[in-house]
């Protein structure tokens, strides 16, 4: 690709620089500003000094370490364990419980937390299953506190653990152990010295995800009365706008996580080259048998994890249609009057979800498919800085993301003279940045697997770049940028966290319903729109994975 | 068609991939680039493709600069290396593709197709895919695309690289009776000493971006110009000495050796006091025991035989470290010399052949 | 594109209007309307929805009511940020103080309603320290009458072996120990209200210090105010501190077991409403509020849990209506003009002190809470 001349690529090429400029960098930086500055603009350390000598703040800054660290060690022994015994070896239920690792798809922010609540709260099913059966006195606090988020989030997260050591292990040459138990290594030996440290880029990777959404993650904190934490700390600041001095240091603390999710970034970059994008197609193993009582440990651990990330969803379903459901162990009186209630509002937020959602994936489509051929098919300059972009949109937690939409475009805009804030395309448009890494790698990988001679092979036969590109390419990576487009879709239709901030009355999504319903105080209601925005998001999966279960096991098998 | 190459040189960053290469290959010869991996020789490939545009130089296509022609209107069916077949067209898709971009009726197309499929014995396999192949099927249906569009110039990079040896071997026949009965221009790239050996008119040795030599398979090997074709094409004993006594009168040259004396044919340019090589192929060595009568025979001590069938190779030890390789051309009537037998190596003056290193 | 195509019914309607042959009455409203609240949606959704079927019959005019839900400081800094080009029409509820600020910053309209409107309410109500139900200026005017108390389940209380509690001081039980919910005043301007009440009833040092005991005695502190009564409902705690009457009053209707206790020291707040300056629907604003304190309006509210804001109505219905039930949960109370209203809640007071009541707060309790739970 020449860029020195203006052509329709280096326009192209200048259009998504444009997008990820004003998009992504211009609202960090608007937010460091706001961090660095005084209510009267000028330039401070102020809101620093004030946050490090804070106690408070501190401590909620520890905490957050500990519990990030925390949850990567949970998620580390389970997520491991779970893709080493699906991925290697044959017991009964293996393919049921391989949908273990889709389930946080299909668990939305805030529905996750409240359906713990229900099953595992002081007056949830297993705490007053055991005070009426066993006698017990007092409840068992299995939520409230630092060790209940601890719990959510390792059973919100171990799946994505497992997903990036699966992808990795699946990559693993056979062979390489082979030689090592050539040599007499035994298999845990093999499984430390050699397999372990093959999958560290995939671990890593997964690590750093588990890492930030923990670091991140506000409203399951919050839920369970645990507020010295940074994001809960930076939401509950800004949410209050009277007292400016807490509202600035909401900011000063969102642009903090921005700053740590940097960090992390850039260590573990160096640590691995995290850009190893993932393909689908792994090479096949000989899954090996379990001896029977090591086959029947594995059945049981999984089936209690699979019971335990269930649960959940079985209390969110059991809130929705059970009334005035309190300290029994299920509802005594069932009724189906919340989701009558919530019927009259779903329609528009079914509406706006797929509306908003749905142009976000065209944005991601348009910017991400480009993106993806920029940085596999050329030699542009600033290819390194764009994939590092790439990589950095998926740390930065999703409230500062907000936050720095609400403080940068919250000015009237030429011509139409209304802020952007006051657009109901910021939605979409948020959403789209936030997802378009999943577009970007989706549509990068499936590139992978055309190889270049392909493309050259029919510009030898006679083809044009463009007729090339309809004829070949496209045949060939379309389904991976469906999924790629399908898996941004998905995440999108339950985002709530940038958009919370941004929402104005009549642009809520389906999360943003949920929410709202949650704050009034309707949790049975919010339960009701959970268990739907549940369904269309298990939907959704099913035609994902129907798609890229085709691509993985036909053309390229 | 005539392809000239002129003083080409493609770079990469600050590494020169070809360096002020210039060949010219023949209306209808098949041309032979060899060269180990990373040479710069499917570079070449590529530049003669349009894939590439050359950084100096020109290429000319019958005297006609084709430095600005984009790779589809450069008339060249090119075959690659992991065949690039898609995999998403069946075997008729892929190899009608081409005439489908020219617009052709499709009864057109289908004839063409039928035709081409008969040459390389495709018949029957238009619906399957790709991936419902042999490799040697892949590799045929590569090259029925290619030559469906009845290109002036066939490019093929290693095409035989992907396959079993003994489907090579038959190919590579295939390849070569259907390139004549064609008679099309053709360039061929491998890193296959023997393929191109028994494939090419002529052929070029590449290193390093630089062609070493270039000429018909026999004078390559039969007269290296350097130490790196000595080396690369077949086994070579290689012997270091100088230049001592020209005798024009003998028509021979004394080279001295850490061996001793050795002698080689005089060629023109050969002077006393410069250093160079002497190349003897294994077949052109006998061992014998006795004394040493004749010219070019030294004594030594066989340290290892290698029966392959056709030849037995003894490792001969002349001098400490100097290991020389004689081949048995008829092992059934021939006593196996046990390890350790002094026995002398005889090599006749006429195929040793000296390759200059450095002049005085 | 969603912003025109909202605005499209308007236009139509304005040229349907200026078209007809007939003379537009006297008052016509806007065919939109949008509040912003941190009155729970199962207050506003009913009477917007009664407001809409109200100017269906009155104008035979379709109006398109929503509601953006926002926390008092949320929506107070949202107006703010509007800087005079609002997004909603209407502000509604939360304390009187801050729909002063916003008419100093002359961000709220005044309302020009109908004098005997305005006169039907009194100036205030209660004793020493009198709340006012209207601004004499003319900014805001009151709409219900919302008193803020104790909540408690009552089979759990049971099994804890603590006699319902009827006053504040019955909280520090120390058998409710990790029993009791809070919001922080930092993170909920309606409940900082009954911690001045706290503060303002014994003076400050007692106050602090019955404080730091209810914090020894807490089991969790809620991200908002509105969580307190959901989290005794469904019984994971047992009792609730400065929840409002209507709150908890959504649980019961929801099937809950939950009970509510407004102590005599209660702070009571007459629920403000203004019109947002530069609203875009000022007809249909004013409409709502006329709407709101009429009689219909009224009726609307008090099935929710709250009282009327004038002597003129009680909360009364059927046997075995929601009004009843109402008047069942809250006590027997059917209107606060009924009786004596005792108020020590002064909200110069808080006003002036509001950011070091919070970072007082702050510091002594929520950040020493794991010590206060050992010490008490």
């Amino acid at each position: 690709m020449k860029l020195s001349r203006p052509s329709p690529a280096a326009v192209g090429f200048g259009l998504i620089w444009a997008f990820l400029i004003v998009f992504v960098v211009f609202p960090l930086v608007r937010i460091f500003y706001d961090a660095f500055t005084n209510e009267a603009g000028q330039l401070t350390l102020v809101n620093f000094q004030e946050f490090f000598t804070d106690s408070f703040y501190l401590r909620s800054f520890w905490k957050s370490m500990v519990l990030g660290v925390a949850a990567v060690f949970t998620t580390s022994v389970i997520g491991i364990a779970v893709a080493f015994l699906l991925i290697r070896y044959d017991f009964p239920g293996r393919g049921l419980f391989s949908y273990l690792t889709m389930l946080p798809l299909i668990l939305p922010p805030l529905v996750g937390v409240l359906g713990f609540v229900f099953i595992l709260g002081r007056a949830g099913t297993v705490n007053v299953l055991l005070m009426d059966w066993f006698g017990m006195e007092k409840p068992i606090n299995f939520m409230y506190g630092t060790h209940g988020v601890l719990l959510v989030e390792t059973v919100h997260l171990f799946p994505m653990m497992t997903l990036s050591v699966l992808d990795a292990l699946s990559k693993v040459d056979p062979t390489l152990e082979e030689a090592a138990q050539g040599m007499g290594a035994k298999s845990w030996r093999r499984f430390w010295d050699i397999t372990l440290p093959l999958t560290t880029p995939g671990y890593i990777s997964g690590a750093l995800l588990v890492f930030i959404w923990t670091f991140a993650d506000f409203i399951t904190p919050l839920v369970l009365g645990v507020q010295d934490l940074l994001a809960p700390q930076a939401y509950l600041n800004i949410m209050q706008f009277v007292d400016r001095r807490i509202f600035r240091m909401g900011i000063v603390i969102s642009a903090l996580l921005v700053v740590l999710a940097i960090l992390f970034v850039l260590a573990a970059r160096q640590y691995v080259a995290l850009k190893d994008y993932s393909s689908l197609s792994y090479t096949r193993v000989q899954r090996r048998q379990l001896g029977p009582v090591m086959r029947w440990l594995a059945v049981g651990f999984l089936s209690v994890l699979l019971f335990i990330s269930f649960a959940p969803q079985v209390g969110v379903l059991l809130a929705a249609v059970g009334r005035g459901w309190s300290l029994t162990p299920f509802p005594v009186v069932y009724t189906l009057e919340f989701f009558r209630q919530v019927s009259i509002e779903t329609p528009r937020f079914i509406i706006n979800s797929f509306l908003f959602s749905g142009i976000a994936v065209f944005l991601c489509l348009a910017v991400g498919v480009p993106m993806a051929w920029i940085l596999g098919r050329t030699q542009a300059p600033g290819r390194n800085t764009m994939d590092a972009l790439t990589t950095l949109i998926l740390a930065i937690p999703g409230t500062a993301i907000g936050i720095a939409y609400i403080r940068a475009f919250n000015f009237p805009l030429p011509l139409i003279d209304l802020p952007l804030t006051s657009m109901w395309v910021i939605l979409p448009l948020v959403l789209a940045v936030r997802r378009l890494p999943y577009t970007v790698r989706g549509s990068h990988s499936s590139l992978l697997l055309v190889h270049r001679s392909m493309e050259e092979a029919a510009e030898n036969v006679g083809a044009t770049k463009m007729r090339t590109f309809w004829d070949i390419t496209v045949p060939l990576v379309w389904r991976g940028i469906l999924v790629g487009a399908l898996f941004s879709f998905l995440t999108s239709i339950q985002e709530a966290s940038a958009t919370i901030f941004l929402t104005l009355g009549g642009w809520e999504m389906m999360p943003f319903g949920i929410f709202t319903f949650y704050i009034a105080g309707s949790q049975s209601q919010a339960a009701a729109l959970g268990v739907i925005l549940i369904a269309m998001c298990a939907l959704s999966l099913y035609v994902v994975n129907r798609i890229a279960g085709t691509r993985v096991g036909g053309l390229f098998g | 068609m005539r392809i000239d190459i002129a003083d080409v040189t493609k770079r990469f960053g600050s590494m020169a991939a070809v360096s002020g290469v210039s060949l010219t290959i023949q209306e209808g010869e098949l041309f032979t680039l060899l060269g180990p991996s990373g040479c710069g020789k499917t570079t070449l490939l590529r530049l003669i493709a349009g894939f590439y545009a050359p950084d100096e130089g020109v290429i000319r296509f019958d005297g006609r600069n084709v430095n600005e022609v984009p790779p589809h209107e450069r008339g060249i069916g090119m075959v690659f290396q992991n065949f690039a077949l898609w995999p998403h067209m069946t075997v008729y898709e892929n190899a009608a593709y081409g005439l489908k971009l020219r617009k052709l009726g499709q009864a057109e197309i289908a004839a063409r197709v039928e035709a081409v499929f008969e040459k390389v014995k495709l018949t029957g396999l238009g619906n399957r895919y790709p991936g419902q192949l042999s490799g040697g099927q892949q590799q045929r249906v590569a090259l029925a695309r290619a030559l469906v569009l009845s290109p002036q110039i066939l490019l093929l990079d290693e095409p035989l690289s992907n396959l079993d040896a003994k489907i090579r071997v038959q190919v590579r026949q295939e390849i070569r009776k259907l390139q004549k009965e064609l008679g099309i221009t053709t360039m061929y790239v491998t890193h296959d000493q023997e393929e191109a050996l028994t494939l090419s008119d002529r052929i070029a040795v590449f290193n390093q971006g630089k062609v070493f030599q270039e000429g018909p398979p026999k004078a390559l090997y039969e007269r290296p110009a350097n130490r790196f074709v000595a080396d690369f094409i077949g086994i070579n004993n290689l012997i270091e000495g100088t230049f001592e006594a020209v005798d024009a009168a003998q028509r021979r040259v004394r080279v001295n050796t850490a061996l001793g004396d050795l002698y080689t044919p005089l060629e023109e340019g050969f002077r006393a006091g410069d250093r160079c090589i002497l190349c003897i192929r294994p077949e052109n060595a006998t061992v014998g025991e006795g004394d040493a009568q004749d010219r070019n025979v030294v004594k030594g001590r066989i340290t290892f035989a290698a029966y392959l069938g056709h030849t037995l190779r003894y490792d001969v030890e002349l001098a400490p470290g100097v290991v020389f390789k004689v081949d048995i051309r008829d092992p059934w009537h021939h006593v196996l010399l046990p390890i350790g037998s002094a026995v002398t190596a005889r090599f006749p003056v006429s195929s040793t052949v000296a390759v200059v290193e450095a002049a005085a | 594109m969603l912003r025109s195509l909202k605005v499209l019914p308007c236009v139509v309607a304005g040229l349907l209007a200026a078209a007809s042959p007939v003379p537009a009455q006297a008052q016509q409203v806007e065919s939109e309307l949008v509040l912003i609240t941190p009155v729970a949606k199962t207050l506003t959704d009913p009477a917007l929805a009664e407001f809409a079927k109200y100017a269906k019959e009155k104008w035979n005019i379709t109006v398109k009511t929503s509601a953006l839900a926002a926390g008092t400081p949320v929506a107070y800094g949202r107006i703010v940020e509007w800087k005079g080009r609002p997004e909603a029409d209407i502000f509604w509820g939360g304390e009187s103080a801050l729909f002063d600020k916003l008419a100093e910053q002359n961000l709220v309209a005044k309302l020009d309603l109908p004098k005997a409107v305005v006169e039907s309410i009194p100036d205030s109500i209660g004793r020493p320290k009198p709340i006012p139900l209207k601004d004499p200026k003319g900014f805001w005017i009151g709409t219900v009458l919302e008193p803020y108390g104790l909540v408690y389940h009552p089979k759990l209380l049971q099994r804890l072996g603590v006699p319902p509690p009827k006053d504040w001081d019955d909280l520090l039980n120390p058998k409710l120990k990790g029993n009791v919910a809070q919001c922080a005043p930092t993170r909920s301007s309606s409940s900082h209200a009954t911690y001045e009440v706290i503060l303002q009833r014994e003076g400050d040092a007692k106050g602090w210090e019955w404080l730091r005991r209810l914090g020894g005695n807490t089991g969790i502190f809620t991200a908002r105010s509105r969580d307190v009564p959901s989290v005794v409902a469904k019984g994971e705690f047992a009792a609730g501190f400065a929840v409002p009457s209507y709150m908890a009053f959504e649980d019961r209707l929801a099937g809950f077991d939950i009970k509510f206790v407004a102590p005599a020291t209660a702070w009571i707040t007459p629920e403000p409403i203004a019109i947002l300056a530069g609203s875009k629907h000022p007809k249909a604003a004013r409409a709502f509020i006329e709407f709101m304190l009429s009689e219909r309006g009224q009726r609307v509210a008090m099935e929710r849990g709250v009282f009327p804001i004038t002597p003129k109505y009680r909360v009364q219905g059927a046997a075995g209506s929601t009004a009843e039930m109402a008047v069942e949960f809250t006590g027997g109370l059917r209107s606060y003009f009924d009786r004596e209203v005792t108020n020590i809640y002064d909200d110069d007071v808080a006003q002036k002190r509001y950011e070091a009541v919070n970072a007082q707060f702050r510091k002594d309790i929520e950040s020493v809470w794991d010590e206060l739970k050992k010490k008490y």
